[in-house]
């Protein structure tokens, strides 16, 4: 017999190619091994609740197992709000070991570009970057541009699973002109990495910040109260979550205005008297409210 | 301020193109083909991007001048709208902009030259006596000003003898009005440009026009433009229905006829807050927690959301009489 596969909360999804550029950000973590299958390898941790739940994701180098890579991961975890693809990068002019966010992809093959929106607003610590990805390492280093060899398949992938907003790019360069990708090893790749750990979670932290914000609760005693009086069909418990969020939101100091299933001999009934109410409510700019009729 | 400015290759030498890049120079340049590849693509979330929008330099191609709609009651025997940019640098809940476009970014369209030639053919071409061309629907007309100059470069085009039949009608909440003092110092007041001022009492302008100037700047700029002689509108659309809606609108009216004189305003017109439906859920799904869109309105009736029938008449009712109280004129009203 199948057992259903428990997804993980994560709201950070770290995706990154190599496992040297991993290591630092999951032992920072303190992230544990969830899965390692297929050649990824996918790391939890849930730091102070589900709020600052994070993974990290390994998925080889290359397009192909960054966009098989991401969207394998997907079965193991929920409430993901924001991928973040960390890693090195080659570049033509900025010097080795410094940070930038991706603020346009170029596929060298396809001619395909992305435009990550710069969602986080610049700090003084944070630089912009184009970047090229490339199908092999690549020693024409040009001004202004930077160069990888996942960026656009991840682009292309995680805008599949979040709003565009959400899937941001950040990367060290570990190459230039001066020292090509030759000399790198994977000692050096996870030193460049750990040395900015911080500014990549700062990053992080920001970019979590950003994201949409969730719904207001509902008053689910209420709504359970509901349910036990009458049987409510899938239609008539939207219009009723949807009540009780406008009540929600206009009357946010109370609880006990809201009309209740004993007032109403039917449903039908209930949602009427419910929506004139909500329909009264004249909320104070200062969200205070008064129920009463306009005029008065 | 912008972090990034997304420049169209084919006006990236435009003058007014660089005039904003320099602008803009601690932005990062992205070098782009069309601007549809970063305004267009499904999957974006507008409020996320409104809370660091990039800036889009463009060409506008095709039809530029668009008829008003025809339940338009202000303006001229036949009504036009035209937009430079898309997008504001404002915040207002209540704007449907959110609900029409994908991006927050600003487009702007730096050809305005090509939007002056249009405007020329137009008003020789399209018979009416007095064509009204509208600007800041889909932007604010003024509040990016000193960036790009549009009123400035308007203001010239409708000097022109061939447009002196024309008039241009300048929407916004903006108090960048140098460009029109200016043109007022040297060549006085355009006869045929009207400036129409969107107003609120103040709490409502906090709660919901967030980083618009407050309305005491709004009237002081008004006051300034009537004093040098320019024709001022006043837009008080959308009204916000609210606990204090009384109390706040009474001493919001006499507050703008306080400073501004009655007598010598172009045109005044009112409506209660209202939109397309379609506008108004993608609006709901990116702000679920914006109590403007639950206080009083009706969301199953027609294609329009807006405040239900009985408080939307008591609220425009309450504010014409306020209005009589200081201006004789007729108030044009739009209801849902």
């Amino acid at each position: 017999m199948k057992t259903k596969l428990v997804k993980l909360s994560a709201n950070m999804l770290y995706v990154v190619a190599l496992s040297h550029e991993a290591k630092p950000l999951y032992e920072k973590l303190q992230a544990k091994l969830l899965v390692s299958k297929h050649g990824f390898k996918l790391y939890h941790v849930v730091e102070k609740g589900v709020l600052n739940s994070a993974a990290v994701l390994v998925t080889g180098s290359g397009s192909n197992a960054m966009s098989s890579g991401l969207t394998w991961a997907q079965q193991y975890l929920t409430d993901v709000q924001a991928f973040l693809n960390v890693g090195i990068a080659g570049h033509g002019n900025l010097s080795i070991g410094s940070v930038f966010l991706v603020s346009k992809v170029t596929d060298d093959s396809s001619g395909k570009c992305f435009y990550p929106h710069p969602v986080v607003r610049k700090y003084k610590e944070l630089q912009f970057s184009d970047i090229l990805t490339v199908s092999k390492p690549s020693e024409a280093y040009q001004i202004n541009c930077g160069y990888d060899m996942e960026a656009s398949a991840f682009f292309e992938t995680g805008r599949r699973f979040l709003n565009a907003e959400a899937v941001q790019s950040i990367k060290v360069v570990s190459d230039n002109a001066e020292s090509n990708f030759k000399h790198l090893t994977p000692q050096l790749v996870a030193g460049y990495i750990k040395k900015n750990c911080d500014s990549i979670f700062l990053y992080a932290e920001r970019l979590l910040m950003s994201s949409t914000p969730n719904e207001i609760d509902i008053d689910v005693h209420l709504m359970s109260k509901i349910q036990t009086k009458w049987k409510v069909s899938v239609s008539n418990e939207v219009i009723l979550q949807e009540l009780l969020r406008s009540s929600a939101l206009l009357t946010p100091h109370s609880d006990n205005y809201f009309p209740q299933p004993e007032d109403s001999e039917t449903l039908k009934q209930y949602i009427s008297l419910a929506k004139q109410w909500v329909l009264s409510v004249k909320p104070s700019l200062g969200h205070n409210y008064v129920v009463g009729k306009h005029g008065e | 301020v912008v972090d990034i400015v997304y420049v169209e290759n084919g006006i990236a030498d435009h003058p007014i193109s660089l005039q904003i890049q320099q602008r803009y120079a601690n932005a990062k340049v992205v070098n782009i083909e069309k601007y549809a590849e970063v305004f267009n693509p499904v999957n974006q979330n507008f409020r996320v991007q409104k809370r660091n929008p990039a800036m889009i330099l463009a060409r506008k191609g095709g039809e530029k001048i668009i008829a008003a709609p025809e339940e338009y009651e202000i303006g001229g025997d036949q009504n036009y709208y035209f937009s430079h940019m898309l997008n504001c640098v404002y915040d207002c809940r209540y704007c449907f902009l959110q609900g029409m476009y994908r991006s927050a970014n600003y487009l702007l369209f730096v050809n305005y030259e090509d939007f002056a030639g249009d405007l020329r053919d137009h008003v020789l071409t399209n018979g009416a006596e007095n064509p009204w061309y509208f600007s800041g629907y889909d932007c604010d007309s003024l509040a990016l000003e000193p960036m790009t100059g549009f009123a400035k470069y308007f203001l010239k085009v409708f000097a022109e003898p061939e447009m002196a039949q024309a008039t241009l009608e300048l929407r916004t909440k903006s108090t960048q009005i140098r460009s029109l003092e200016q043109h007022a110092e040297l060549n006085g007041a355009a006869d045929n440009v009207v400036i129409a001022f969107s107003l609120n009492p103040d709490e409502v302008i906090q709660a919901v026009e967030c980083l618009t100037p407050k309305l005491e700047k709004r009237l002081k700029a008004i006051a300034r433009l009537q004093t040098q002689g320019w024709r001022v509108g006043l837009r008080f659309d959308p009204v916000v229905w609210h606990h204090d809606f009384e109390k706040s609108y009474c001493s919001f009216f006499k507050a703008v006829f306080d400073h501004v004189d009655a007598q010598r305003l172009d045109s005044i017109t009112l409506g209660a807050v209202r939109l397309p439906k379609t506008f108004y859920k993608t609006m709901l799904k990116q702000m679920p927690n914006e109590w403007l869109f639950k206080a009083g309105i009706q969301t199953d009736s027609g294609n329009l959301v807006a405040y239900e029938a009985s408080i939307e008449a008591y609220m425009l009712n309450f504010c014409t009489q306020e209005i009589g109280r200081f201006y004789s004129e007729k108030v044009h009203t739009y209801r849902a």
